[in-house]
């Protein structure tokens, strides 16, 4: 492609004039404006929120060794709305490396989360297993008839809203799960295009 | 060439100046005045669905408010909305659960049909020109888009982190590989 081939398509590529498309892309700028600020000030009331809730707790009973506490809760929440604040504007100008490299390292940590995401789901039937079996073992100091405990109890009512709840994680990790792994083959797929570029 | 955002009139930030909420407003309005298409376009070359495009445009506005109360004039200000964008689109593109889109070109397009209407014939091409881009691979893609939009080598490879040589061998096999695929209907 000569430059005067060049010159035609870059300004083809460049001819989107049409007013309205130009209103609609200031109507977004604006829209993400203030969203931005909303979140922004979302953010800042939650921490004041949060700071006031401490001062009238101190107000209403100022015990004086909760006092220091008190006052290094504020000290901390202050800090952390500040330093998240301060971290949002950094964390989209941190990636400066190589899209390649930027892409097998994002890759990776997916990978890891969704072998995270699959060790947790299927951990979570044996651990709410142990976990009722350790609260029976409790109360009955032995495990006979811990089988026909279960049994009874996923007819209760309380048994059926902890077998649902316990549905909706099982569904909700392993559909996180998945979108992770997928996630992460795309993006091993993504960074493969770089290599593949890369090479003389 | 539709708007203010060319190269000749790119906006440098004024030396020194300290970043910050205030700035960050001046800076915003600036560009959503004169880079609007810039940002329309990156998007455009990775998001075919509208709807999902207004979704990644604003996406993009987003986090340029967020990044330009931190923006310190060490690029040009066109430089760092297009490195934002560019990397949102990544982002945006990584998120999809469906492989991008590198489907055979449209049939219709590959043997237009005669337009008296110049207009018709110029949106067709553009059209064309769109999808072509849309069907190269993406470290090709992210370079003609910087070439089109008039960046140097230098600062496509600031954009990309990669060296202006490194830019250069991009965008020419980019355009290599663009020129076949709109040959098809040339």
């Amino acid at each position: 492609m000569n430059d005067e081939e060049f010159g035609r398509l870059a300004a083809l590529w460049q001819d989107d004039a049409d007013p309205a498309e130009t209103r609609e892309a200031e109507r977004l700028a604006a829209r993400a404006r203030r969203r931005g600020r909303f979140m922004q000030a979302i953010e800042l009331a939650g921490g004041a929120a949060c700071g006031a809730g401490i001062v009238i707790a101190l107000w209403l009973r100022p015990v004086s060794p909760a006092l220091p506490v008190g006052a290094a809760l504020l000290l901390a929440l202050g800090y952390s709305v500040w330093q998240r604040h301060r971290l949002a504007g950094i964390a989209l100008l941190a990636e400066g490396q190589e899209r390649g490299r930027f892409l097998r390292n994002l890759a990776r940590a997916r990978r890891a989360a969704a072998r995270r995401a699959w060790l947790g789901l299927l951990l979570f039937l044996p651990t709410l297993l142990l976990a009722t079996l350790f609260l029976y073992l409790r109360e009955s100091g032995a495990p006979d008839g811990f089988g026909t405990f279960l049994a009874f109890r996923l007819t209760t009512p309380r048994g059926i809203a902890v077998a649902g709840a316990a549905t909706v994680v099982l569904v909700w990790l392993w559909r996180n799960a998945r979108l992770l792994g997928a996630q992460a083959g795309r993006l091993e797929r993504l960074a493969r295009h770089y290599e593949a570029d890369d090479l003389p | 060439m539709g708007e203010g955002d060319r190269p000749a009139k790119d906006m440098r930030a004024p030396e020194g100046a300290a970043p910050g909420p205030a700035r960050r407003e001046t800076l915003f309005a600036d560009a959503a005045r004169r880079h609007a298409g810039l940002v329309g376009r990156i998007a455009l070359s990775y998001e075919r669905d509208e709807a999902l495009r207004r979704e990644l445009v604003q996406d993009i506005w987003l986090a340029l408010w967020v990044a330009l109360e931190r923006f310190r004039g060490d690029s040009s200000l066109k430089t760092f909305i297009a490195a934002i964008a560019q990397k949102r689109s990544i982002s945006h593109v990584t998120r999809r659960a469906r492989e991008p889109r590198q489907e055979p070109l449209d049939e219709m397009l590959e043997s237009p049909s005669p337009q008296p209407d110049e207009i018709a014939l110029g949106n067709d091409m553009r059209k064309h020109l769109v999808e072509s881009i849309r069907s190269l691979p993406l470290p090709q893609r992210e370079a003609i888009v910087l070439s089109f939009e008039g960046f140097s080598y230098a600062e496509i490879g600031e954009v990309l982190g990669i060296s202006a040589n490194a830019a250069l061998l991009r965008c020419q096999r980019a355009r290599t590989a663009l020129k076949a695929l709109m040959g098809k209907v040339d």
